[in-house]
């Protein structure tokens, strides 16, 4: 397509705290929920993203630009000289040094995810985090995630009992 | 200044701002999408419900359930066939083997031993899974009786060629033998304890992976035999004199009568029937069943391509109108 090859179309995302983000068109429509808006032509200048600060917008740009995927006449090349498998065992690679974060960036990263409806994004930061706390006591997952046990003794030794070998 | 504030029709699409969270995003619809990558084990969601009410809420909810099964794809059965009564079940597969980096490459099927054993339909599954890398096993055994698969325990070791052969109860434990290297190993589950040994060959034996069979020993402990052409050693696990289990060649018996039936290949060792303590043995004129006490063997197949076999002993109570048999031996082969 002649208008793509001249210049990639760029998008202007701006976060709450001020910072201006330009990035390829293709890039933001990673985004489920920036797709929508620019199809339903809603992003002339620039997207406001709300709830989502500079810091972890810009890790969110990083994820959508590696993981955009590479067609058309100038990544056509690219793709052709690596076979798809080692391209995904790159990414892999890539996805799990990108993930090496602490726990409330990832929660943020999580929440982006989710609001943004990037859905490589969310079974990364998702998945992790179940991963981390999947094997440990109930203690520490509730004191990973920074949760309450609201249980009264009783209705905890009920629940047990309920599914004892579950906790064996 | 580039990039102004987007549209004023457009904003209204962007939810309103909120702090950035100090711990788990605090939507249930968003802690519902991260719980739905728990591990399908089917203690997560138990678990999980202890967490909080909250957590208990959202796991306990059908709808949830419905997306936690399919998140996790439909799950592989397994079919336990009982050759005597024909009687088929199917089981699903356990959640935690059931993944594509895991390869489940042998199983065993238990029923109780003893008297009631006949009568009671219960009975144990045990499976035994490898990675795609061949680094390490896991093992998970499925109870009739409570309907559920145990956690699966996992044990390091490189194997250097999956196999298919059939494991040998010795006492409360399932005995496999596996080749690793340049050298076999004895992985050992001792279904009461529920742990995973590794025992190795005593270093005189070949590693002659074909001619090996793990056996009890008279005493009801590990052992194993080495065929070797016509002759053939018996091995047990004894403890030495510091007190430690050691290798101990037992005895060793002659074949001479099977030479007759080779014209030609070495004959193979092709199965172990517990029941009877007699192996099963390929010659070029078929399959032979040598009784490992008296060494006395007697033709159970024509068959002269070499494949494992799988005997089982069938056993009829009195009156059932099957003549005078009260208990025989049938084999299976692995065709």
């Amino acid at each position: 397509m002649a208008t793509r090859e001249a210049g990639k179309k760029m998008i202007m995302l701006k976060s709450p705290d001020g910072m201006e983000f330009e990035v390829e068109e293709a890039v933001a429509m990673e985004s489920q929920t920036i797709r929508k808006m620019i199809e339903d032509d809603c992003a002339d200048t620039a997207i406001l993203i709300p709830n989502i600060n500079s810091k972890i917008l810009s890790r969110v740009i990083e994820y959508c630009n590696k993981h955009v995927p590479t067609t058309g006449a100038t990544g056509a090349a690219a793709s052709d000289t690596v076979a798809p498998a080692a391209l995904a065992e790159d990414l892999k690679i890539w996805d799990a040094e990108f993930i090496k974060v602490n726990r409330a960036t990832r929660f943020n990263l999580i929440q982006a995810a989710s609001y943004l409806n990037i859905k490589g994004l969310l079974d990364l930061t998702s998945q992790t985090t179940i991963d981390t706390i999947s094997d440990n006591s109930l203690e520490e997952i509730r004191s990973f995630l920074s949760t309450k046990n609201d249980y009264l003794p009783e209705e905890e030794q009920t629940i047990r009992r309920e599914n004892q070998w579950a906790f064996q | 200044m580039r990039g102004e504030m987007s549209p004023r029709r457009c904003r209204r699409r962007t939810a309103p701002p909120s702090p950035p969270p100090a711990s788990l995003p605090d939507a249930d619809d968003l802690l519902r999408k991260i719980l739905l990558r728990l591990p399908p084990r089917p203690s997560s969601l138990p678990r999980a419900s202890l967490v909080c009410k909250r957590w208990r809420s959202i796991v306990s909810d059908p709808q949830f359930q419905r997306l936690f099964r399919a998140h996790h794809g439909p799950p592989r059965r397994l079919l336990v066939w009982d050759p005597v009564s024909r009687e088929q079940r199917h089981l699903i597969s356990p959640p935690e083997l059931d993944s594509d980096q895991l390869f489940i490459f042998n199983g065993a099927v238990l029923r109780p031993a003893g008297g009631q054993g006949c009568s009671s339909s219960h009975f144990q599954v045990a499976l035994v899974a490898r990675d795609g890398a061949c680094t390490r096993v896991s093992i998970c055994v499925y109870s009739s009786e409570t309907g559920i698969w145990s956690n699966v325990k996992s044990l390091q070791m490189k194997l250097s060629i999956p196999i298919e052969r059939a494991s040998t109860s010795i006492g409360n434990s399932l005995c496999w033998l596996l080749p690793v290297h340049d050298q076999n190993v004895i992985l050992e589950f001792d279904l009461v304890k529920q742990t995973l040994a590794v025992t190795e060959l005593p270093v005189p034996v070949e590693p002659d992976y074909q001619n090996l069979w793990i056996i009890p020993a008279e005493d009801g402990g590990l052992g194993f035999i080495h065929l070797s052409q016509f002759h053939a050693e018996l091995w047990k696990r004894m403890p030495d004199s510091d007190g430690l289990d050691a290798w101990v060649l037992d005895r060793a018996i002659e074949f001479e009568e099977l030479k007759p039936t080779c014209k030609g290949y070495s004959p193979a060792l092709v199965g172990f029937a517990e029941e009877s303590n007699a192996i099963l043995v390929q010659t070029d004129s078929g399959v032979f069943m040598v009784y490992l006490q008296s060494t006395e063997f007697k033709k159970v197949s024509d068959l002269s391509v070499f494949c494992i076999h799988y005997p089982f002993a069938c056993f009829y109570p009195a009156g059932t109108g099957i003549g005078d048999v009260h208990g025989g031996d049938e084999v299976l082969n692995n065709m």
